[in-house]
């Protein structure tokens, strides 16, 4: 009121600078509200994202403990179920009372006992090959994958092939094993489910990245169905897909073919330091 | 470089009450107080071209200012305190907007800087008019509206005290200690 008393009582002063200072203020603690509350609401937002990350990592790594636990289940009960009797028979084949019977019995128990370790021994590098795959180890993913194909196939219940179309140079073995476990459990969901009467599995490479991009004609998923699997308690091995691919730094997408007759899967990861295939 | 401001500001207020040239200590003083508020903005911008912006456009604006000064001395204040307050204004959106995408994560008024910035525009806002009018006035018109000049100079100095109590306190993210962490890849 002051202000406006020395307005009226000066006509040099004109009424500008009081609307003027009002005008500009309001402008100014405008500004300032807005930059907090808009700040505010960024905030919330990144914390909600991160949440969302947050849970997510969480169900990954949950997901990946509960595989480790089945494997761990299953290497157990095929070593007890398995090699356990086996190696138990072939005891009972060499037990003490041996020296005591007829030559052509000790021959016969010995043969049996030698069948029964040849088993054994069969039965445990198995074990060995599905944990790590000597194709893969040896010769690479192209190698290990085509054999994989071609046992598919020659089950009579699917057409399965595969083309790799750049893979002069070798990925990193880690990575190499990653994805190998991401295409048999990906082939895995589709004889399980997808009822598909082929795979057909291609492989290239793009400005230092590496595609795998897998084709089938049954039943699969959109990325939408992915995600959503992804984010609730069902779809254990779409999760591990999804945490074996990012421990790679790698990207997979599931969507429908142009044609919307075919699925396709394409993996994508970035081609850092590989070595050279043989 | 805040603390050298307020002792320039307070003697500049000492000098217009004392001297009998007020009209040229208010113009003087309005030029170091860009200086000041500039200097401050291209300290605390990160971005390497807003910094860049921010030092070609005070030059340029100083530039002007001393020409102003020399060249028309009676509407000096006038044009000055346009050209000043309207680039600081630009300044703080630039600061404001750095800050709002800026990945910290501080709340913006956890910031000593935001303080600084506030107290900067608030003043210059509010005496905005006051400084366009100062040479068209009289002394005893000047005399009786310097409160509001005074009045801003209060909330500008309450500003930059929060300001340096916050440069004091330890800052604190608020998304660090949840989701500090979490990576389990």
């Amino acid at each position: 009121m002051t202000f406006l008393q020395i307005m009226d009582s000066s006509s040099h002063v004109p009424m500008v600078l009081f609307f003027g200072t009002i005008a500009m203020l309001a402008l100014t603690i405008g500004l300032i509200v807005f930059i907090i509350f808009h700040q505010r609401r960024v905030m919330r937002y990144q914390m909600r994202l991160q949440k969302m990350e947050y849970d997510q990592q969480k169900m990954l790594l949950n997901a990946s403990i509960k595989l480790q636990e089945e494997e761990r289940q299953r290497i157990a009960a095929d070593l007890h179920d398995d090699a356990g009797p086996l190696l138990a028979t072939a005891r009972l084949y060499l037990n003490e009372n041996l020296v005591n019977l007829d030559k052509t019995t000790q021959l016969q128990s010995i043969y049996n006992a030698k069948q029964i370790i040849d088993d054994t021994i069969q039965l445990i590098r198995n074990l060995s090959h599905s944990l790590m795959p000597p194709t893969l180890k040896n010769f690479g993913l192209e190698s290990a994958v085509s054999d994989l194909f071609q046992k598919i196939s020659s089950s009579g219940s699917m057409n399965a092939s595969a083309r790799f179309h750049d893979y002069r140079e070798r990925l990193q073995p880690e990575s190499e094993l990653i994805l190998f476990r991401v295409i048999q459990e990906l082939v895995n969901n589709i004889l399980k489910h997808s009822n598909a009467s082929f795979i057909h599995l291609t492989q290239n490479t793009n400005n230092n990245k590496f595609f795998i991009r897998l084709h089938h004609d049954g039943r699969g998923l959109t990325q939408a169905d992915f995600d959503r699997l992804n984010k609730s308690s069902e779809g254990l091995g779409l999760k591990n897909i999804q945490s074996r691919v990012r421990a790679v730094h790698g990207k997979i997408f599931f969507e429908k073919d142009i044609s919307q007759t075919h699925f396709k899967v394409t993996i994508e990861l970035l081609k850092e330091s590989s070595m050279v295939a043989p | 470089m805040i603390f050298i401001y307020i002792i320039a500001s307070l003697l500049s207020n000492l000098l217009v009450q004392t001297s009998k040239n007020s009209s040229f200590v208010i113009s003087g003083f309005e030029i170091i107080e860009f200086v000041f508020f500039a200097s401050f903005f291209y300290f605390c911008l990160k971005n390497e071209r807003a910094k860049l912006s921010v030092l070609i456009a005070s030059i340029f604006a100083i530039g002007i200012n001393v020409f102003l000064f020399y060249a028309f001395e009676k509407n000096f204040d006038f044009w000055n305190a346009i050209l000043t307050t309207l680039l600081i204004i630009i300044y703080s959106i630039l600061f404001f907007y750095e800050q709002v995408n800026s990945v910290n994560s501080l709340i913006i008024y956890q910031n000593f800087d935001f303080w600084v910035v506030t107290g900067c525009i608030l003043y210059l806002s509010g005496t905005l008019f006051l400084f366009m009018y100062t040479s068209s006035m009289t002394d005893r018109e000047r005399n009786s509206l310097w409160f509001v000049n005074f009045a801003f100079e209060i909330v500008k100095n309450i500003c930059f005290s929060i300001a340096f109590l916050l440069a004091r306190k330890p800052k604190q993210n608020i998304l660090a200690p949840e989701f500090g962490n979490t990576n389990m890849t």
